[in-house]
């Protein structure tokens, strides 16, 4: 399975979604992150591929040879990446699904609902064009009325409520750590165990567990909700 | 008319090697003369290419034809004009792709529209 994700604009979530929510669940599948400016997934451990958007022809051969692939293009070659979608001619169909993330912002649902066209109007098939709803705080339908309004209006894409990250500051967290919320929860050390047992450590070290140990319980709801993000858009 | 000796008629061996996309963009809906003005490389006029597309294209029109006979009997009007404009859009080019990318949306009028009930598609 060859996932693009891509939106005119940045900040969605674009690399939040390949590192932490695709590759754990695609068999740690590889990322080519088409990004010249923007930090990518690898800034989280993960293994990740850096291309230029004007690279195009390498990026098509190289999805080719693989099964699975995760393709997280930067807003920064989105233009580039989509006249190469174009040049080259059905190149889209090489690609199983095209995620968009979007955040609640109305600039990012008007942003969102361009790409939609523009993906739509390439001739790329309904069931293949995704959005992700990403930093929710309670309610989809509230928060992003303009994606919702749009879908009600043509469905040119797939929309899926249950397709919702829900806002949690791990992501941030996890961002400074350099970490996967599923490195995180594989990590076995018992930072509990550590901090009872090594009271005479440094503060430093006690702080670090103290935080870990804080991360890991916030890593199992994240993981449950992206299980369950993961369900639904496949 | 000039004379042919002179000015040898190119028409149909230009249009002959876009017969298979020209057959394929009329069964997606698009019309003839979106299609013509999609080739400005095209040495021939617009009543020439409507007389090539009637000879070698006559399936595809009936096919077409008929398809759009019995979808208007299941859609109304405002699906009908929006499938059009939707095709409309249709991006060919690195062109198209920036005119689309610049087109304005009205998100008062977006919200305020109403649509089909189910706006679930697999939910």
């Amino acid at each position: 399975m060859i996932v693009a994700i891509l939106n005119y604009t940045g900040t969605v979530g674009k690399t939040t979604v390949a590192a932490h929510l695709l590759s754990p669940r695609m068999n740690n599948a590889p990322i080519f992150a088409i990004e010249s400016i923007n930090e990518t997934a690898a800034g989280l451990g993960v293994d990740v591929e850096k291309m230029a958007g004007n690279k195009f022809r390498e990026l098509f051969k190289r999805i080719m040879l693989e099964d699975d692939a995760i393709i997280d293009i930067g807003a920064s070659n989105i233009e580039e990446f989509m006249n190469n979608l174009v040049k080259f001619d059905d190149s889209h169909e090489e690609i199983s699904h095209f995620l968009i993330p979007v955040t609640s912002g109305t600039k990012e649902q008007k942003e969102t609902i361009l790409m939609l066209d523009t993906l739509a109007s390439i001739g790329i098939q309904s069931d293949k064009i995704k959005v992700i709803f990403n930093r929710v705080d309670n309610d989809v339908e509230e928060e992003f009325p303009f994606i919702v309004a749009r879908h009600r209006k043509a469905k040119t894409f797939m929309l899926n409520k249950e397709c919702a990250i829900f806002e949690n500051e791990i992501f941030d967290a996890l961002s400074i750590k350099g970490l996967t919320v599923d490195a995180l929860l594989a990590d076995t050390t018992d930072y509990k165990s550590l901090l009872k047992n090594n009271k005479d450590a440094s503060p430093k070290d006690r702080n670090l567990w103290a935080d870990m140990f804080g991360l890991k319980s916030l890593a199992k709801g994240v993981k449950r909700n992206l299980d369950d993000v993961y369900a639904n858009i496949f | 008319m000039s004379d042919w000796r002179t000015n040898p008629r190119q028409g149909r061996s230009q249009f002959l090697p876009l017969l298979g996309e020209v057959k394929k963009r009329l069964a997606l809906g698009e019309t003839m003369k979106m299609i013509f003005e999609s080739y400005p490389e095209l040495k021939m006029s617009y009543a020439q290419f409507t007389r090539y597309i009637k000879k070698y294209c006559e399936d595809e029109i009936q096919a077409f034809a008929q398809k759009t006979d019995n979808a208007a009997t299941a859609l109304n009007n405002n699906e009908i004009a929006e499938q059009v404009s939707e095709t409309k859009q249709r991006v060919r080019n690195p062109a198209d792709l920036r005119r689309l990318r610049n087109k304005d949306i009205d998100l008062d009028e977006l919200k305020n529209s109403t649509g089909e009930e189910n706006d679930s598609s697999n939910s």
